[in-house]
């Protein structure tokens, strides 16, 4: 079951097009949303949100259009900024947004405060960047919602303090019936913890499959420029060429590829790696 | 009931910003009128610049793109944000009816008790109408783009001649007769409702919040 | 059961987790009948992702060393000696082709080869 369906949604914006977006978000799993800043990433969360509204295509949550308000009930949200006045403080927060959730946790929501080290009373526009995440993470978690959608969570965070939220959304995962949409460009994060990845590209989906697809399909191949010229750049989804070699990104059975004598690197390629070879052309800059 | 929840979040939302500005307006128009200067103007200004400030912030922290992410739809928000108004402008002008009395008490040969209700009323009207009119667009454009300054300032200008030119003018003709006032009462009453409906229309078809 | 995964190795998570429950199995350190971890915990536990561990245990389920049920678990299917045997035998030849392919690689001959596993096995 699809917790999230993004069918043929076009939308024009200011920085550039949404072209033809669809993608699923399974039901009890991970997702992990990746692409370059710019790409359009946050523009499809907030399209998912319902806070841009797109004119063509459509948007299901939980089944009904995500137009409906009452779906937010089961999801909570990770925005890469505090959308809050800066002279608010938590408690004030909490005093206007805990009523509006019918499955509002206090236990819940004073147990990740603690853990998290979060003042009621500061005013917000004194934290950390780091502070605001963890303040969006308290009042995402505090309802205990089904669907968790959090845009560049870990940015600003420390790397323990990273690992930590990556145990704790491990930890929310024992529950099936609990789905994560994630989205990031720090892939590192996604590596131990996805289940799916969608790739975005250029407001255009490039790749959309299961981390263990990925694993065995993909393969990162480096050899010799002679094997590269005798195997063809068109065999591979991206390559990247220097004096010493190239390296390739290779999809299907890689023994297929023994070439000459020589033989050629075959590695597991990171997400990164990915990205980076799968990305068009035209963002290779010329020195 | 229900709605009560989410009435508390538009209040925690606005009052915070909106209180020095509320409290400022009553004792500004406490002080002109002691000083015997119109009051209306400067007091409009005021409440404009209120909203118009409520906006701005509202913008500069994408305050609508948190709250419309929670389990709030966007024509009851634009509701509430109405609901909110007419509560505003209902302390306002208990404000302003609480101190009236008290000038009353100090200067009994300057203020009748029948001015004071008559003045308080048509005051309130024209907040009323000055919110119709400002709320719709500082939800359809960004309050820093030119267009909204053009609108406000051109709302503000029209303020100005129609309540400035001759002390009181305005609210003397509309105290002059029964029928001004019952006149005035329905159009700015219309005017509020079919500013809700369009900033309901605006909200729904806008594609960025 | 004990599983340790490395990070820098070339095959695949879920073949990492698949090969240790099947030595444990052959060596009996996982009898027959004995309760796994849920797909969920067993993530948990390795910090991987769900579908790994998914993954790993339906591969298993197929090739006959699991059986799950519905709402109970998933436990060590009951092992007939003789295939394990065979099971483990096949595995070996796999390796063995590979490590030949290597040797011809490289221009071992046959002869010099076998001497080299002589070596080993004393």
């Amino acid at each position: 079951m699809d917790v999230i369906e993004v069918r043929n949604v076009s939308e024009k914006l200011d920085q550039f097009w949404i072209k033809d977006l669809n993608f699923s978000i399974p039901k009890g799993y991970v997702t992990g949303f990746i692409g370059q800043n710019g790409s359009g990433k946050t523009t499809t969360i907030q399209m998912i949100m319902d806070v841009i509204r797109p004119k063509q295509g459509e948007i299901k949550v939980f089944g009904s259009s995500n137009t409906n308000s009452e779906i937010k009930q089961r999801i909570g949200f990770v925005y890469d900024e505090l959308y809050m006045y800066d002279n608010f403080t938590i408690s004030h927060m909490y005093k206007f947004i805990a009523p509006l959730y019918e499955s509002w946790d206090d236990t819940l929501f004073e147990r990740y405060r603690s853990a998290f080290e979060l003042p009621m009373k500061q005013k917000l526009k004194t934290f950390s960047k780091g502070m605001k995440m963890k303040t969006s993470l308290l009042f995402a978690l505090a309802h205990d919602p089904e669907l968790l959608i959090m845009d560049e969570p870990t940015a600003g965070l420390d790397p323990v303090f990273r690992r930590e939220l990556m145990d704790l959304l491990q930890e929310l995962m024992l529950d099936s019936e609990r789905t994560i949409f994630f989205l990031t460009h720090i892939t590192n994060d996604l590596d131990r913890l996805a289940d799916y990845i969608v790739f975005i590209d250029n407001g255009q989906i490039k790749l959309q499959k299961s981390m263990t697809e990925i694993e065995e399909e993909f393969h990162l191949i480096k050899g010799t420029r002679e094997q590269l010229t005798a195997i063809g750049r068109d065999a591979f989804l991206g390559v990247r060429e220097t004096k010493q070699g190239f390296t390739g990104l290779f999809q299907g059975d890689s023994t297929t590829l023994a070439s000459n004598n020589h033989e050629m690197i075959v590695e597991k390629p990171s997400l990164e790696d990915m990205m980076y070879l799968m990305k068009g052309k035209k963002g290779s800059w010329q020195l | 009931m229900a709605a009560v929840k989410y009435f508390q979040l538009v209040i925690g939302l606005y009052w915070k910003t909106l209180m020095p500005l509320f409290l400022l307006n009553i004792l500004l128009f406490f002080v002109l009128h002691y000083l015997n200067t119109s009051p209306y103007v400067l007091s409009l200004l005021v409440n404009l610049l209120m909203f118009y400030s409520v906006a701005e912030k509202q913008e500069k922290f994408k305050a609508q793109r948190f709250v419309l992410s929670l389990p709030i739809s966007r024509s009851f928000y634009v509701l509430l944000y109405y609901v909110f108004i007419v509560l505003y402008i209902t302390l306002l002008g208990l404000a302003m009816w609480g101190g009236y009395e008290l000038l009353h008490i100090f200067s009994p040969d300057r203020f009748t008790i029948q001015e004071i209700g008559s003045h308080v009323f048509v005051y309130a009207l024209f907040i009323i109408m000055l919110a119709s009119i400002l709320i719709p667009l500082l939800f359809r454009f960004k309050p820093e783009t030119i267009e909204a300054r053009i609108v406000v300032s051109l709302t503000l200008f029209i303020f100005i001649i129609l309540s400035g030119s001759n002390r009181n003018f305005l609210v003397d003709y509309f105290l002059q007769d029964q029928g001004n006032l019952v006149g005035l009462s329905t159009v700015c009453i219309a005017s509020f409702v079919v500013s809700f409906i369009i900033s309901k229309q605006i909200m729904e078809k806008k594609v960025v919040l | 059961m004990h599983i340790l995964l490395s990070n820098t190795s070339k095959e695949p998570l879920f073949q990492q987790i698949k090969e240790q429950i099947k030595q444990q199995i052959y060596q009996e350190e996982l009898k027959e009948g004995e309760a796994l971890p849920s797909i969920r915990l067993l993530a948990k536990q390795l910090q991987v992702s769900v579908i790994t561990t998914k993954r790993a245990y339906e591969d298993l389920e197929k090739e006959g060393f699991l059986v799950s049920s519905v709402g109970k678990g998933t436990f060590v299917a009951g092992q007939q000696p003789h295939i394990l045997k065979e099971r483990q035998i096949q595995e070996l030849e796999n390796d063995l082709e590979q490590i030949v392919e290597k040797a011809q690689q490289i221009g071992l001959t046959k002869q010099a080869f076998i001497e080299r596993i002589d070596l080993f096995f004393d």
